[in-house]
């Protein structure tokens, strides 16, 4: 609670800027770097992710991140009773309802200290053994806690309301003997959150350093960026834009990072979005083409399809530029992966057959998968990754192999969804079931290739890492099981064992067994893939589950009841 | 002849996978979903490394049994009955593929050997300690003159050594340690601080913590004392018999390399400005003989060296002391996987290009629109 009050005080001493500040242009403000969670990130990249922690929005009261991050930094004392903390058990700790559930510091840390004593104990229990509300109460807590630290960042540059508004920066110069020095060191201090000044200026890859901390440095560069971190602050308060132009190129100079440059735009074209919505409006244009008006939009489906798929590229190509690794380390990145292999697979199928199947097939496949990726999206999608896996050769290799084999598993399962609605509903379009089965087929043979390769890898990487190429751990045997499935549907297909309905429904089944291999192992919290592990889409997974149990074993019996019936 | 022709086709058939591998799936699932309550080893040891699993009081085929009726299968159809033709390449290069890797991880479950190796900061370890086996160690004056393998002992059992007369009054594989509650008499050096006793076993079996209680009577003694051995623990029974010093320690069995290593350096590298690890490293030093070099191993770099990889496994860092630990494997059958990921990806490659190539043509003319 000392934090809090500390936080305070330090608010407390600044002075309140005059007029608001609509004239700063933030843009290449939001791209200058901060180093956050071992990353050299844009400004932009680390406003957004906090906003979205503490709001879990994209914007607060008509403020962009951006606009609240900066306001945050130069303004704490207005930012502090910016509503920007959501709560949605908000009665439990004694808070007025607002409609948007959202809470301003200064009402959430008075509503912890009251609070304060069942933190404490809570803290010195495991926390697998909280419930939701006490899990919640102890991400509030941190909230408020980071809060505090970002709220204090700039304190130490700001203008103090003591010594015609000096900060305590210039009054360490200037009255190195005043007396609420001490008491405002001791409120800056362990300030350490917002790191934007290099400690090595050789070398951007060591430790960086937040404001207070660069206070204590004596080298004349940054010395000299501080003081230029202490002019942007007064340009913002005074919302001087020429000052503020120029202090932000000068600060550019200092420290150039093009790929930050990229990144801002990474975030601000939201590529993802727009190829989601792409495979959306191609998936209506689709329906609306068949059902309602037998209208020709064949060829701007195709178009906007494709430039679904396009985006989808330049998203992953961005990302494998912005984080200088292989497009796929986490089960985020996984996912959009996948999606762009089975939309360009679903292009180069409709490419080949003109017949409208690759361009509802991928739209339906793009537009689902992009949706589970928002929602595995979390605040940060580009978080570094465990020391196992910082290894571009295998990322390179067993990760991007494994997960084309899922990709072209889902490939498969989707083709015989589709054939399987056609033979219960459609029957006389012999022909495009045909070319589906043969599809299945291949495809199947190709899932069998890029699963075993992609396994035995995983399992060479063991053996490179671990020392042990098998060990039944819960994500090597979902792979396994996926293989096995392949095979046995191979062999029994050889062996009539499977005629062509129950090959087809095993087929679409291989969607719940990669759904299961992928994401379902991860809930099992168990094995030394433990930097996939998930929480919270255990219902996600078994309605999934369900409804394709539902879905295959309903077709079954009425195709096996209408067949009954024609004989 | 005509009767083993019979079996081989049997076997050899396809048909066989259609049982056998929904099995063998069902068995990954159960060892999968398992792992969470049994722990990793008593999962695999139950459903994978078992001959018979018992499903209550019905016995049903082991993961081993499944995976060797599969490779003994594959083994007939590839020898006597593969169709030796150009368009089935691409299926018997894939099954020979899966028969090096089964083959592989048959000498690697049967030959491998791993151990971890513990060294401090400038120290020079040459013995590897086993993660599950423990021993009682006999040594006189330091050097080890009797060792007896820690899961054959019995509680009640007597052991004679140099004149000892050693009585198990307690083992345990895993051990609490409590006050002594006053069963046993004679207390004798930490028993008379401590009484350790038998609780559940680890999930992962090198976190257990083993122990004894012995009764021990010297020569010169007139009655037995009560003494504990414990893993780890330093203050061990000690016995001067004719100016020699005998004492018995528990520890884990160790295996002596042809060498040895010297940690010169352990580096935990954190992403800049975080406490999370980018890259695990340790400096080290073999020396071999007269000979001796530098090297570094990190994670997915180990040193591979005279038949034993060591791998960067864990480590320990103190304010005046670094410590890293290397798991060290021998392993006869590591090259198998590498060369059967290659013979499978050209088996499977191959069928594909057959496959499609002996595709019917298709009339795309007249399409069916979705």
């Amino acid at each position: 609670m000392l934090k809090y009050f500390l936080c305070l005080l330090l608010l407390a001493f600044t002075t309140t800027p005059t007029i608001a500040q609509e004239n700063i242009n933030l843009k290449q403000w939001a791209q200058l770097p901060v180093l956050h969670d071992g990353r050299i990130k844009p400004i932009d990249s680390f406003a957004e992710i906090h906003l979205k922690k503490l709001s879990n929005k994209k914007s607060v009261v008509d403020m962009s991140a951006n606009q609240w991050l900066a306001s945050v930094l130069f303004s704490p004392e207005d930012a502090a009773l910016i509503p920007v903390f959501h709560i949605r058990n908000y009665q439990s700790l004694g808070l007025e309802k607002h409609n948007d559930k959202l809470y301003s510091y200064i009402e959430v840390t008075t509503a912890l200290e009251n609070q304060s004593d069942i933190i404490q104990n809570l803290l010195k229990t495991p926390n697998d053994t909280w419930n939701a509300d006490q899990q919640s109460l102890i991400t509030l807590y941190d909230n408020a806690n980071i809060y505090a630290q970002l709220l204090r960042s700039m304190t130490a540059i700001l203008p103090l309301n003591i010594e015609g508004n000096k900060s305590y920066l210039n009054l360490t110069k200037s009255n190195p003997t005043h007396k609420l020095l001490n008491l405002i060191k001791a409120g800056g201090t362990g300030n350490t959150y917002f790191k934007i000044i290099p400690e090595d200026w050789s070398d951007l890859n060591q430790n960086w350093l937040s404001p207070w901390q660069a206070v204590a440095v004596t080298d004349d560069k940054t010395t000299a960026h501080l003081q230029r971190w202490t002019s942007l602050a007064s340009a913002y308060r005074d919302d001087n834009q020429a000052q503020w132009n120029d202090t932000v190129a000068q600060l550019q100079e200092d420290l150039s990072v093009p790929r930050l440059k990229v990144e801002y735009y990474y975030n601000a074209l939201k590529f993802l979005t727009l190829a989601g919505i792409l495979y959306g409006l191609s998936f209506l244009l689709i329906l609306i083409d068949n059902i309602f008006t037998k209208a020709n939009f064949y060829k701007i489906t195709t178009l906007i399809f494709s430039f679904g798929v396009l985006a989808n590229l330049t998203d992953i190509i961005l990302r494998v530029y912005i984080l200088q690794r292989p497009p796929v380390g986490t089960l985020y990145e996984s996912i959009i992966f996948v999606a762009l292999i089975c939309t360009a697979a679903f292009l180069f199928l409709e490419r080949k057959h003109k017949n409208q199947t690759g361009l509802l097939l991928g739209s339906i496949t793009g537009a689902l998968l992009l949706v589970t990726a928002h929602s595995f999206a979390g605040e940060d999608t580009m978080d570094t990754l465990v020391a196992v896996l910082n290894t571009n050769f295998w990322l390179l290799t067993h990760v991007i192999c494994i997960t084309v084999g899922y990709a072209v598993c889902f490939l498969v399962a989707v083709i015989a969804h589709y054939f399987l609605a056609l033979r219960a509903w459609q029957p006389h379009k012999t022909q495009l079931m045909e070319q589906l089965k043969q599809a299945v087929k291949t495809l199947i043979i190709l899932a069998l290739l890029f699963t075993s390769i992609g396994t035995i890898l995983g399992g060479i990487w063991a053996d490179q890492s671990w020392g042990r190429f098998w060990g039944w751990d819960p994500k090597e045997n979902g792979a396994l099981l996926i293989v096995l499935w392949l095979v046995w549907m191979i062999h029994s297909k050889m062996t009539k064992d499977l005629n062509e309905l129950t090959y087809m429904i095993a087929a679409g089944f291989l969607s719940v067994i990669v759904v299961l291999a992928w994401f379902g192992v991860n809930l099992l919290n168990v094995g030394l893939h433990s930097y996939g592990f998930i929480t919270g889409v255990a219902t996600g997974i078994a309605i999934f589950c369900a409804a394709e149990i539902i879905i295959l074993g309903g077709i079954y019996i009425l195709i096996k009841k209408q067949d009954k019936t024609h004989d | 002849m005509l009767f083993l022709h019979k079996i081989g086709r049997i076997f050899s058939h396809p048909k066989l996978l259609f049982y056998a591998l929904p099995w063998l799936m069902f068995l990954v699932v159960l060892g999968t979903v398992t792992q969470k309550e049994l722990g990793l080893y008593e999962a695999t040891e139950k459903y994978f490394n078992s001959i018979v699993l018992w499903l209550g009081p019905i016995p049903t085929p082991g993961g081993l049994l499944t995976i060797g009726i599969i490779f003994v299968a594959l083994c007939i159809k590839f020898i006597f009955y593969s169709p030796w033709k150009f368009n089935k390449a691409g299926t018997i290069l894939t099954h020979l593929g899966v028969l090096l890797l089964l083959l592989g991880g048959i000498i690697t479950a049967t030959n491998a050997k791993e151990g971890f190796m513990i060294i401090p900061e400038g120290r020079n370890v040459n013995a590897v300690s086993d993660y599950f086996k423990r021993v009682l160690v006999l040594q006189k004056n330091g050097k080890t003159i009797e060792v007896f393998d820690f899961d054959a002992l019995s509680k009640n059992q007597t052991l004679n050594a140099q004149g000892l007369e050693i009585n198990i009054l307690e083992k345990c594989v895993n051990c609490g340690v409590r006050a002594p509650t006053g069963i046993h008499d004679n207390l004798e050096g930490l028993a008379e601080h401590m009484e350790p006793f038998p609780t559940a076993e680890e999930k992962q079996k090198e976190a257990n913590f083993s122990g004894l209680i012995l009764g021990i009577q010297a020569p010169q003694d007139t009655e037995f004392g009560t003494y504990i051995v414990m893993e780890d623990v330093p203050k061990n029974p000690e016995f001067t018999m004719n100016d020699d010093t005998l004492s018995l320690v528990l520890q884990r069995q160790n295996e002596s390399l042809p060498f040895s290593i010297t940690l010169n350096d352990f580096r935990k590298i954190d992403y800049p400005g975080t406490k999370k690890a980018r890259e695990y490293e340790s400096d080290l030093v073999i020396h071999d003989g007269d000979i001796a070099w530098p090297t570094t191993i990190s994670m997915n770099q180990p040193l591979r060296y005279k038949g034993y990889t060591f791998y960067q496994s864990s480590f320990d860092q103190r304010a005046n002391m670094e410590v890293t630990v290397l798991n060290v494997v021998q392993n006869k059958g590591r090259l198998f996987p590498y060369i059967a990921t290659f013979v499978i990806f050209i088996g499977i490659l191959l069928h594909l290009i057959i496959h499609l190539q002996s595709r019917p043509k298709e009339n795309n003319k007249g399409n069916n629109h979705a």
